[in-house]
């Protein structure tokens, strides 16, 4: 499944690219996020907690960040399993950050998720659907964040 | 030969006779207890002097497990059970994967389905008929369609039937009450101009029909239950589970036997008539693997042919389903499993026949983002092919499939027309206080792409062992299901249809063992 979108925020590449280094503040943005645990610079552990369709259930998964050119790009590889189907979900985030005029930034982000199991059924039906709008709320929380924190500073 | 075979011949074979409940030989070998494995099973045993052998890949769990027997428990059954076997299918568009399913368990597919109890159209047996058929015509099937059901709405129909084993049921009917979201929706789409259609199981149905299902008091009424538990009993009835059959044994072009895997070692029974019920995917993988099949790809794999027959594993055809997902501006919850009404409409049809069920999803609720509700399309035919292939030699390796659905320029037509449809649906009063914007696909996205690169299965594949006359050489069987140029040996599942009908195929493929059934007692 590929999704991919951009955002566009009123800050400088360089606040926005510490902000999604940040693991705490860029994970608080992740709808349904019950914890998240730092394991070192590059990786960090978290469960999300989802009610898809008739499925009531967690997403327990590890993130690493396997490429970095700071201040432009990233890719962060996922891989979870969730607790009622046992499937396994991986995946692989790539990030772009573009300076725009007036101290603006464009993030590029484009997803490619490879889920394995009973899950995989519910497929495009479902999952597409919520993963475009988790992507999509993730954003919008994303963008009010960084934006929030540059006008407090 | 392929590796596999070499390392199970000889030394590691035992006669099926090693297994003291196998002993003897049989007049008839069913092979493949799904939904019309099971039927000819009990049909066939009727006669206590015909010996049956039913071998199912599958377990045969007694009493059945209540993931399985409970309806409600549908969606649970195929996200948690180890009863569905799924074969990764890429879309022909951009190589992207989804999952065409099939039951691993006695009663097939009716033991893992929704449940859904759809006949042919008349359009699709004129169709077969069409095809070479004549046998098949609606009025040569509707018999055996009546003698099936214990229809409970319309017992006293002249086109129904009141005392056959399966029963069925429409759970929602016109005059019922029900959510004030269902009713916004059928009200809607009778002022687009669709009829009201109580009965979904007439000739040729369209308009807002409402659905039959095979659930009584909340059970699911698989082929196991509404046949085969029935003749559990009978002494000349023989069931083995979790026998995977490999291939066929020919003296000649004459089917003998069959070769199979059961507790880890292999296994031959012996049989005067072999029927391959084994489904759409496995029963062209157990010919092919017996070197019956298209010459050049058996050479390919190494395996010896017995019989050439090109169109093996081709013809293959489904359903595609596209959602289409709102933005739900209520939260309602109706029941998950069973839609109780579709939709039946017609865009862009091969014939005069509806050629999409449009279905009403109920609402998902994800914390912390929209409520989504979809609305599906499934196309109810396919004017491209597809085909089933073996990826190896090996019967353990699942064979592969080629979709080839929404390839062709007019189902992607039908398609989007059936999209735009529901778009115009979802927009009109008094539809629209649950409907929210689209939220995929987006409106100014290109749907045709769209449809074609996120697809899924309505999950009726067929075709794949096509019926037809001897004069056409992609048959594989012809009308009374005998496989062409061989002796002894015939077919019974979804795998004969020679295209796919424009309904939910579980209840063909019931219709299709009782027939076999009769073709035999008939030819003996």
């Amino acid at each position: 499944m590929k999704l991919s979108g951009t955002i566009d925020v009123d800050v400088p590449a360089g606040k926005a690219w510490d902000f999604v280094n940040d693991i705490g503040r860029f994970s608080s943005c992740l709808p349904g996020l019950e914890k998240v645990t730092q394991i070192d610079d590059r990786t960090f552990d978290g469960i999300i907690g989802a009610t898809v369709g008739p499925i009531s259930g967690k997403f327990s998964f590890r993130s690493t960040i396997v490429e970095n050119a700071p201040p432009k790009a990233m890719v962060v590889r996922t891989e979870g399993t969730d607790s009622v189907t046992k499937s396994a979900m991986s995946g692989d985030l790539s990030l772009t950050l573009t300076e725009l005029e007036g101290n603006r930034t464009q993030m590029a982000y484009y997803a490619d998720v490879d889920i394995k199991g009973r899950l995989a059924i519910l497929g495009d039906m479902v999952l597409r659907a919520t993963a475009t709008l988790l992507l999509e709320e993730f954003s919008r929380r994303l963008k009010r964040a960084l934006e929030a924190d540059v006008k407090s500073v | 030969m392929a590796d596999w075979f070499d390392k199970t011949s000889a030394s590691s074979v035992e006669p099926l006779t090693t297994l003291r409940e196998l002993e003897g030989h049989y007049d008839v070998i069913i092979v493949g207890g799904g939904s019309a494995g099971c039927v000819a099973a009990t049909r066939l045993s009727e006669n206590p002097a015909r010996k049956v052998l039913l071998l199912e890949a599958g377990p045969d769990p007694q009493p059945i497990p209540e993931l399985v027997a409970e309806a409600a428990n549908q969606v649970r059954l195929l996200l948690e059970s180890p009863y569905v076997a799924m074969y990764p299918t890429e879309r022909n568009s951009d190589d992207s994967v989804f999952y065409s399913l099939a039951g691993r368990i006695m009663g097939g597919g009716s033991s893992v389905n929704v449940m859904s109890v759809v006949r042919p159209t008349k359009f699709d047996l004129d169709t077969w008929v069409a095809h070479g058929n004549p046998d098949w015509s609606y009025e040569r099937v509707l018999p055996v369609m009546k003698r099936i059901e214990s229809d409970q709405d319309y017992p006293d129909d002249p086109f129904h039937g009141r005392d056959g084993p399966l029963y069925v049921k429409r759970p929602f009917t016109f005059g019922m009450a029900s959510s004030a979201a269902v009713q916004a929706f059928i009200e809607r789409s009778l002022a687009m101009g669709l009829p009201l259609c109580p009965d979904l199981n007439v000739a040729n149905p369209l308009g807002v029909c409402a659905s039959p299902y095979n659930i009584k008091d909340g059970k699911r009424q698989s082929t196991v239950v509404a046949y085969l538990n029935g003749a559990r009993g009978r002494s000349n009835l023989t069931i083995i589970d979790q026998a995977q059959v490999v291939s066929i044994e020919f003296n000649g072009t004459k089917a003998e036997g069959v070769r199979c895997e059961k507790d880890g070692k292999m296994r031959t029974a012996k049989g005067r008539q072999i029927v391959l019920c084994a489904g759409v995917y496995h029963t062209p993988q157990i010919l092919m693997l017996s070197g019956v099949g298209p010459e050049e790809e058996l050479k390919r794999l190494g395996i010896p042919v017995v019989h050439a027959l090109a169109g093996v594993g081709e013809n293959y055809q489904d359903h595609p389903v596209v959602y289409m997902t709102f933005e739900g501006t209520k939260s309602f919850r109706e029941e998950w499993v069973v839609p109780r009404f579709r939709l039946l409409i017609k865009t862009n049809p091969i014939g005069d026949c509806a050629n999409f069920h449009i279905i009403m999803r109920p609402p998902t609720e994800v914390e912390g983002i929209k409520r989504m509700i979809p609305v599906s399309a499934h196309l109810l035919e396919q004017r491209s092919r597809g085909r089933l292939f073996l990826k190896s030699a090996d019967p353990r390796e699942l064979p592969g499939v080629d979709p080839q659905m929404l390839e062709d320029p007019g189902d992607i037509k039908a398609m989007v027309s059936a999209m735009e449809f529901i778009a115009e649906l979802a927009e009109g009063k008094p539809v629209k206080e649950y409907y929210g914007p689209l939220i995929q696909p987006r409106p100014a996205e290109d749907w045709a792409k769209f449809a074609r690169s996120t697809y899924d299965s309505y999950h009726h594949g067929v075709g794949t062992c096509k019926m037809g006359p001897a004069s056409d050489r992609m048959a594989v069987v012809d009308e009374r299901l005998r496989v062409h140029g061989m002796e002894n040996l015939r077919i019974a599942d979804a795998s004969v249809m020679p295209t796919v009908t424009h309904a939910n195929t579980n209840l063909t493929c019931i219709a299709i063992g009782e027939r076999l059934a009769d073709f035999i007692k008939e030819a003996a």
